[in-house]
């Protein structure tokens, strides 16, 4: 398998194609078996390549798998080659198994809906480019992945395309992206221009010999817009909420568990490029900690149980974007894999519910759940405690790896402490939130209709089977620190937290989880969405507000987006035409050249011989 | 067998390509005398001895024989299976073509053998006169290959105005040869280099002798200015010999200007000849693209093309390295497959062959016939230079030489020509896809299965070097390498 | 060296002149009348029977090319035929007897051909 490692993107490719071409025809059971199998397969081929990675590269080392090369000629090159070394390891086993369990979920979910062949073809190939992204190595190759998973995102976004809302909210998602895209291109051209390469390691190894530093500070901020884009972060993070709009599944794998990290993977490949960049850091950082603080702000006024999910995705992204910024990659990585867990949990868990309440997705309608989807309620409560930062769930661990990380950081110390408190107080806003959320959709009485109250039904096996192993994994996750097994497993570089300081993050954060959970049970525990109202009435400004996204999406529209509508609009009218008619005038030149040139062929052997004549007493004319 | 002392030993394996084409041709002439009842085999025992003769290849020695005017090296073999693949795919059209308009005979595949075995002398020759030979052997054939639909007037005419201005080119050529013997007392590429090393530059007699040697070679490649007869020939021609016409002679004409170029490599630098061999090549580029858009018979069109094809190619002759030459292999071989594939699909369209064959023929045939349509569609984008087909990778290679020695602003040009092509090759595409034809006007691709499998190996092997050229690059660079010193 | 061939140089242009002299002070001094007789060719006094542009018939020329092709060996044949005899002791003979065994084959399965596509019967 070592050898052959394209096989772990191609098998979902497969099954796109197959799904694609053949899966409207053949029908849903067709579909719901080559779904999930080729993820499972491709699951299994990437367990089986790591257990071969294992045997072969005892320390560590990087090993590439040349698929194909097209063109080689003199040091132009163009190689499409897959590579496998700790980090990208684990970012193929937490993509490959949580890709299959939600794949399985998708079965009982997405039973009843009308392109049930369509849904699981675009998410294969979801799977596929996000595989190619992790396993490339090269920039280039990832760039593929990437390019690729924003376009599933998008087609799966606006999976339910007679919505309008849901078909805009897709456009939205794939332009934002775009502009991160950009980000990546440039600073790929860069490194073209002045590396000569884009592979992974011979990027790196370069860049270490000593170069220009502002060039590797641009390098990595280019790279790190390219970041906010993918994983939402500010000022690229506003096509994440409403890409709620898509089947819930699809906001479990894209938007919670694999593609929204490839931002942090992006940072955390090239890091022997950041840490020649500590500025690049500290922007990384600062922009990781203002937007998970800003984010959970918002999600404490939110009602659409996903969309408090979404601003809690954003908001713990920022976590990883802070670990890694502080330059504990390993903590980055560490929250990236117990935040897909979890969050995949919440998220399938939402949609359980949503499942259970026939289709309602406003939490102010919920209330009571608890006994009537017992394993539903189960799982989210252990996911919540887990997000929320409880010891010993896997969330603490990592919440405070980071936390303590960004105390102890040799980079910039005194700013270390402040994005510290900024993140304790994320997540103190975290766990409230969270336990908010929680409480009113589960805890209380009942608020929604008769008839919903009727349908009330736990969901199928396929659904909650995949529930409870992603909760086993939010308990478990833990387990990974023991004994710093991950820190030697990826091999990232790593500084020395003091004693005092990592008790003092591991106190705060556990106060800090404690009291946010203590606020939202008495505000909500009981007393349901009185507090909500007792808020609006007496803040309504500052309540109006945080519902409201703080009015970014409206100060975008009007800063951006009609200044650009109405510049397209002149390029078009004026510009264009110009331009058109230019190349109209040479294809224009050019015809008539050839007419003028039909001339000389008049048929007659006579003037060809004339013009042969010709030709050769000019010619030697000029060059005899 | 030392037949006589003059002669090296081994000469056998050397000539066994030719001879195996000898007397193949041979055999068939009579088989196309003796009856009407021996017709239906005359065309698969034509690909039998082409296909023998490439097997041949095989056992050919590399060296030098016949006292120093022969060599076998491995460009020489390279361009070999490149004639050979001309000839078993036109032949392979012309199987049901000829049995369409009635003139099938044995004739026609000995006249190809023979042309065949005239451009191995072109390619092997170490003489200017073997190479002289060789062109003659070549023409002859082609006279008659060209004026083999004897029933059609358009026919006659090419076969007439193709001989009238090849013997003016010969004459040409001739007095070049004549010229460049009078300056270095030898015809012999080895001992004209050893006299070149010490001429002068500036010897007003060897320019002469050049210029006049490149307008007659300059013919046979259908370069601009020298490229009158070209249009009315191919657009006379049976469709298979055209597309055999734009390709085969053109790749031995090149060889042989590549060795003679060779040998005169120490003074090239200090002469204007590369100017006109510049000077040629943009002509080419420039005429050919732009009277290309200006034509409605397909075969015309294509033989514009074959122009401005030509004068990439002569961009690759500037400079005489290793990689400009493997450049000039490459681009010849995915040529044949692209150019006769092109042709071959214009000589299944059953209509009177007097008449032109214009993209009004070819309305909407990409439905009517998918498979002809997918191939035609294939044989542009290769013509046009869009990956990943087979002619993008020949285009970048040679742009990719030039570049590299520093020709930068003729790769433009040729560039830029390339750009307007892609006009009037999607042109085609375009009328095979989304064009009605005119009323009850459908022309039905009558290709049997002769074409189709022709087709299928043109399209099969544009593909396969468009996506793995790195193996016919490396091969085709290691023979180079063993050409120049 | 080139001064040896003046004379030539001088002849040539004498000759260019005079003719073009005598042509042209014709053209100039002399009446011109045309009529249709005095214009067409002359055949011995008796008026033109016949177009003199006809397509004649294609079986000349075929038999004209023959015999050219076979006269050109029979031409290669008479000095081989003299050198042979002395020759054959010799290193080459074998090579000799080969050769023109070849050519000689070759024009003979030529001529099979050409017998077996009538092109010696007149008709």
């Amino acid at each position: 398998m070592l050898n052959h490692l394209w096989l772990i993107p191609a098998l979902p490719l497969l099954g796109f194609l197959l799904n694609g071409l053949f899966g409207k025809r053949l029908g849903n059971g067709f579909v719901s078996l080559v779904g999930p199998l080729s993820s499972f397969l491709s699951a299994v081929a990437g367990t089986v390549a790591v257990l071969q990675y294992h045997h072969q590269y005892p320390n560590g080392d990087r090993h590439v798998d040349v698929v194909y090369n097209w063109i080689s000629s003199g040091g132009v090159g163009a190689d499409l080659a897959f590579q496998l070394d700790p980090l990208s390891i684990v970012m193929l086993l937490v993509v490959t198994w949580v890709g299959f369990l939600i794949h399985l979920y998708s079965v009982g979910y997405m039973a009843h809906e009308e392109g049930y062949w369509r849904y699981f073809s675009y998410l294969n190939l979801f799977l596929a480019e996000m595989l190619v992204l992790v396993l490339g190595s090269s920039y280039l190759v990832m760039f593929v992945g990437w390019e690729g998973v924003g376009l599933c995102s998008y087609l799966l976004i606006g999976f339910y395309y007679d919505k309008d809302f849901a078909v805009a909210a897709g456009k939205k998602a794939f332009v934002v992206n775009r502009i991160g895209d950009f980000g990546f291109l440039v600073a790929m051209f860069l490194m073209f221009a002045y590396f000569g390469t884009v592979d992974f390691a011979k990027v790196s190894q370069i860049a270490s010999g000593g170069v220009e530093p502002g060039l590797v500070t641009a390098i990595c901020l280019l790279l790190f817009l390219g970041a906010t884009g993918k994983s939402a972060q500010i000022p690229l993070y506003v096509w994440l909420p409403d890409a709620m709009a898509g089947p819930t599944p699809v906001s479990a794998l894209i938007h919670a568990a694999t593609m929204v990290t490839a931002g942090v993977y992006m940072i955390a490949r090239p890091n022997a490029l950041y840490r020649l960049a500590p500025d690049a850091l500290m922007v990384v950082a600062i922009i990781g900690a203002l937007t998970a603080i800003f984010a959970a702000t918002i999600g404490i006024r939110q009602n659409d149980i996903k969309k408090v999910l979404a601003y809690s995705t954003v908001s713990q992204l920022g976590f990883m974007f802070i670990g890694v910024g502080v330059g504990a990659f390993t903590a980055g990585i560490f929250h990236l894999i117990t935040h897909a867990f979890f969050k995949a949990c919440l998220f399938l868990g939402s949609g359980s519910v949503i499942h259970a309440m026939s289709g309602e997705q406003d939490i102010r309608r919920m209330g009571g759940l608890w006994k009537k989807i017992p394993i539903t309620a189960w799982t989210f409560l252990i996911a919540t405690i887990a997000i929320a930062g409880f010891p010993p769930l896997s969330g603490f661990f990592s919440k405070d790896e980071i936390l303590a990380s960004a105390l102890a950081n040799p980079y910039f110390p005194d700013l270390g402490v402040w994005i510290w408190a900024i993140g304790t107080v994320a997540a103190l806003f975290t766990a409230f939130y969270m336990f908010r959320l929680f409480f009113l959709t589960f805890g209380g009485s009942f608020r929604g209709t008769q008839e919903q109250e009727h349908h009330l039904h736990e969901s199928p096996w396929t659904m909650t089977v995949p529930l409870v192993v992603l909760a086993a994994g939010s308990i478990l996750g833990g387990a990974l620190t023991v004994n710093h097994f991950l820190e030697h497993w990826l091999e990232l570089p790593t500084f020395e937290v003091s004693p005092a300081r990592a008790w003092l993050a591991m106190i705060a954060s556990t106060i800090v989880a404690i009291l946010g959970t203590w606020f939202a049970y008495a505000l909500f525990g009981r007393r349901g969405l009185a507090a909500d109202e007792r808020f609006e009435r007496r803040a309504p400004a500052v309540a109006r507000t945080l519902e409201n996204k703080y009015y970014v999406d409206e100060f975008y529209d009007e800063a951006l987006v009609t200044p650009l509508e109405r510049f397209s609009r002149f390029l078009w009218r004026g510009i264009d035409a110009l331009i058109d008619g230019i190349l109209a005038l040479g294809g224009y030149v050019v015809a008539a050249v050839g007419d003028l040139l039909r001339f000389l062929q008049t048929g007659n052997v006579r003037n060809y011989a004339l013009m042969f004549f010709v030709g050769v007493i000019v010619f030697i004319w000029i060059f005899a | 067998m030392t037949l006589h002392p003059l002669i090296e030993p081994g000469w056998v394996n050397a000539i066994l390509p030719e001879l195996v084409l000898c007397v193949g041709g041979l055999l068939l002439m009579l088989l196309g005398a003796f009856g009407a009842r021996l017709r239906g085999i005359t065309a698969p025992l034509a690909l039998i001895v082409f296909i023998v003769t490439a097997w041949s290849e095989k056992l050919v020695l590399a060296g030098t024989f016949f006292g120093g005017t022969y060599e076998i090296s491995g460009i020489t073999r390279i361009f070999d299976i490149t004639f050979l693949l001309s000839a078993i795919l036109a032949t392979l059209f012309a199987r049901e073509y000829l049995e369409r308009e009635g003139i099938e005979g044995g004739e026609f595949y000995a006249l190809l053998m023979w042309a065949t075995v005239g451009m191995m002398m072109m390619a092997k020759g170490l003489d200017l006169l073997i190479v002289i030979l060789g062109l003659e052997l070549l023409s002859i054939c082609i006279f008659v290959l060209v004026g083999y639909h004897r029933r059609i007037p358009v026919s006659n005419e090419a076969s007439l105005k193709y001989f009238l201005m090849g013997a003016f080119a010969t004459g040409f050529i001739l007095y070049g040869t004549a010229l460049f013997y009078g300056a270095t007392r030898s015809t012999n590429f080895t001992e004209m280099a050893r006299a070149f090393s010490t001429a002068d530059p500036n010897n007003v007699l060897l320019s002469i002798a050049f210029v006049l040697l490149m307008s007659g070679l300059g013919f046979k490649l259908a370069a601009a200015p020298f490229h009158g007869w070209a249009p009315d020939v191919y657009q006379g021609a049976p469709s298979p010999i055209a597309g055999w016409l734009s390709v085969a002679p053109k790749a031995a004409t090149l060889i042989a200007l590549v060795r003679l170029l060779s040998a005169m490599l120490p003074m090239l630098q200090f002469s204007l000849w590369m100017k006109m061999i510049a000077a040629l090549s943009v002509l080419s580029m420039v005429i050919g693209n732009a009277a290309a858009i200006a034509q409605r018979d397909l075969k015309r069109m294509l033989a514009y093309s074959g122009i401005a094809h030509v004068g990439y190619m002569l961009i690759a002759l500037l400079s005489l390295r290793d990689d400009s030459v493997a450049a000039i292999a490459v681009y010849t071989i995915t040529y044949a497959l692209m150019n006769i594939g092109a042709f071959g699909v214009v000589s299944t369209l059953a209509k009177n062959q007097n008449d032109p064959q214009t993209l009004d023929d070819i309305a909407g045939l990409g439905f009517r016939s998918p498979f002809s349509g997918l191939a035609l569609t294939v044989c542009m984008f290769s013509l046009s230079g869009l990956p990943p087909t087979a002619g993008f990778i020949a285009k970048f290679y040679i742009f990719k030489t030039a570049v590299d020695s520093g020709h930068l602003a003729i790769a433009i040009v040729g560039i830029l020509t390339s750009i307007v092509s892609v006009y009037y090759y999607l042109r085609v595409v375009y009328y095979l896809y989304m064009k009605e034809p005119a009323e009850g006007y459908a022309i039905v691709p009558a290709g049997g299965i002769f074409a189709t499998g022709a087709l299928a190996i043109t399209m099969i092997g544009i593909f396969v070097i468009g996506l793995f050229p790195t193996p016919l690059f490396a091969m085709a660079g290691a023979a180079a390498r063993a050409l120049l010193p | 060296m080139t001064q040896s061939y003046f004379p030539i140089l001088i002849m040539l242009i004498l000759a260019v002149v005079i003719g073009a002299t005598i042509l042209g002070l014709n053209w100039v001094l002399g009446r011109h009348q045309r009529n249709p007789s005095k214009l067409s060719p002359y055949e011995s006094g008796v008026p033109p029977l016949d177009e003199n542009r006809k397509r004649i018939n294609v079986r000349f020329y075929q038999i004209a090319m023959l015999f050219i092709l076979f006269d050109i060996e029979a031409a290669f044949l008479y000095p081989w035929a003299v050198i042979y005899r002395d020759a054959a002791q010799g290193p080459s003979g074998m090579f000799l007897f080969g050769e023109m065994a070849v050519f000689i084959g070759l024009l003979a399965v030529g001529y099979v051909y050409v017998w077996k596509k009538k092109a010696f019967d007149w008709h």
